[in-house]
């Protein structure tokens, strides 16, 4: 598992007479940072500049998962926490539709987005990331059991509102369910491609745009590991920081019954 | 402002609550309730295109659902084969990162380091990490040799089957060697798919508040006890959790062979989108069946621990 990692890491280092030697090695014996230096001149012939490829990715990552974490967690700390009609319908229909295989709705998407007028655009990639069904039954179950109703009673008993309960009792309580559903997103924003929806080169995230890198075939094999590098740099970073952000939650010193 | 003094108050705040969903369902509605229900259009009509007329819809009733269950043997062989994969795969991996996630979540030096290489599978197996992993040589040749030598452990290995020979001796029942057996061989793919719900049942496990174990050590409890009693109740919704993903993971991967099945269906040669938008129905259908049984069963049986209920 960890294998090919090390592997492309070592790979991303290799200066060129050290990458097609057979049989290969796994390790690098003189390291070097020309594959790193080499992206940049590769993607500098392109029309559309480096960092503005950085900046899309970046961009749609960071909103699409802001907005994901605001709106998914409301959903799912009203569906867990108040009581209402077609409350369990609701929930039920979200978990079904982790069911359905995404890859038959790509054309009905397509169609969808066209009507909205939102192909070539941000939005086709940011908005329906907001709603991420995952991350919806993530939360859910997580505020189900680690908020105690008695902990929103006295809440409301001492005059907050939804809103007030949300971002200072339940978020809080619940930090280490929210820190795993942005990894979740980042992952898989940081990851799309823009694929069906985006089709103007200035759109393009970063993803796109190294996979370009790839297609140039056997010549690009050291540029492509420093790509792949450099691609998982940012999930990993993400999911360091949210584990090492996780302490000691509130629900420890919450309640007394 | 008239109208919210009459309110009751309660009747505010199920309004409120309707509101605070709201932007969730719309997002929801558009993005994944209307593809759904074109595709259930779609499984009823063939779908081509022309020249001039744009998509055209041809409707023929039932037929797509009466091949499907008439002369379709290779969609039902893969449904089967995959529902008996599952059987094996799924309470494995949810043991497996119950017991990795319990590991990571102790103290010690380097468990970041830790954490990181169990979460690589979910990184390796998305974007550009699986486009280099598919065309690199030197990994192909390592997953090729890997993959020759669980053939052969299948098929002629003297060690393996002279395990197998020493386990039957010892009475213990085909049906459960056969079950480890399987395990062995698919442990690769379990380790795979076991990176989303470690992440899961650690959060959960660093939501346990401390104080709890503290009071058991105070009252003389082991730490095997302490994991059967406080632990293990404590996760139970999340390991529940986990066992539903892990379900729906194995579903609905790309790498799942009815979803193989119905892509090439989609875009492969035949291109008969109606067709496959049929089977991805009937394949939905299935699953939440499938899930329905299952959910059914842990509620009933109570194992699943909640604070107010």
């Amino acid at each position: 598992m960890a294998l090919p990692f090390v592997y492309v890491i070592n790979n991303a280092f290799k200066p060129l007479d050290e990458l097609f030697i057979y049989p290969p090695r796994l390790f690098v014996q003189n390291p070097t940072l020309d594959n790193f230096s080499d992206m940049f001149t590769v993607m500098s012939e392109s029309v559309i500049t480096f960092s503005r490829y950085v900046f899309n990715s970046v961009f749609v990552t960071a909103v699409g998962t802001t907005g994901m974490v605001l709106i998914t967690s409301l959903a799912a700390f009203v569906l867990a926490k108040y009581r209402f009609r077609l409350e369990k319908v609701l929930f039920n229909i979200v978990i079904l539709s982790l069911m359905f295989s995404s890859q038959v709705t790509a054309i009905p998407n397509y169609l969808t987005m066209r009507d909205i007028g939102w192909i070539d655009s941000y939005l086709a990639i940011i908005v329906p990331a907001f709603a991420m069904p995952l991350n919806l039954f993530l939360m859910k179950q997580f505020m189900e059991s680690m908020i105690p109703d008695t902990i929103i009673e006295s809440a409301s008993i001492d005059g907050a509102g939804i809103l007030d309960t949300f971002f200072r009792i339940a978020m809080p309580m619940v930090k280490p369910a929210w820190l795993t559903a942005i990894i979740f997103s980042v992952q898989n924003l940081w990851n799309s491609t823009g694929g069906n929806f985006i089709f103007s080169e200035q759109f393009k995230p970063l993803q796109y745009a190294l996979q370009q890198i790839l297609a140039g075939g056997i010549v690009r094999t050291g540029v492509g590991s420093a790509v792949s590098v450099v691609m998982m740099i940012v999930p990993i970073t993400i999911f360091i920081l949210s584990q090492s952000k996780v302490v000691e939650t509130m629900s420890a010193s919450g309640l007394k019954e | 402002m008239k109208l919210l003094d009459n309110m009751s108050l309660k009747r505010k705040k199920s309004i409120f609550g309707y509101l605070l969903l709201i932007p969730f369902l719309i997002g929801f509605a558009l993005f994944f309730g209307l593809p759904v229900i074109q595709s259930l259009i779609f499984s009823f009509n063939n779908i081509s295109s022309e020249v001039g007329k744009g998509v055209v819809y041809k409707s023929v009733g039932f037929n797509h659902y009466t091949r499907l269950f008439t002369s379709d043997v290779e969609f039902r062989e893969r449904l089967v084969s995959n529902a008996v994969d599952l059987y094996v795969k799924v309470p494995m991996i949810v043991i497996y990162s119950l017991f990795i996630a319990v590991v990571l979540n102790k103290k010690f030096r380097g468990r970041n380091f830790a954490k990181v290489i169990f979460f690589l599978p979910v990184i390796i197996t998305s974007g550009v990490m699986l486009s280099m992993e598919s065309s690199d040589y030197l990994l192909h040749t390592v997953q090729n040799t890997i993959s020759q030598g669980n053939e052969l452990l299948e098929t002629n290995n003297a060690a393996f089957i002279d395990i197998k020979t020493i386990f039957l001796r010892m009475q213990i029942s085909e049906k459960i060697l056969q079950y480890l057996m399987a395990i062995i061989q698919k442990f690769y793919d379990i380790v795979i798919s076991s990176g989303v719900t470690i992440t899961l049942l650690l959060a959960a496990l660093q939501s346990i508040s401390p104080s709890v174990y503290e009071s058991a050590a105070i009252e003389g409890a082991t730490a095997w006890e302490t994991f059967w009693k406080i632990t293990l109740p404590l996760v139970s919704p999340y390991v529940f959790m986990c066992a539903i993903y892990a379900i729906i993971d194995s579903f609905t991967n790309s790498s799942n062979r009815v979803i193989e099945y119905i892509m090439d269906t989609a875009y492969g040669s035949s291109l008969n989108y109606g067709y496959a938008s049929a089977m991805t129905w009937i394949y939905f259908i299935v699953i939440a069946l499938f899930l329905a049984v299952i959910g059914g069963l842990f509620a009933r049986s109570r194992v699943i621990f909640y604070y107010d209920i």
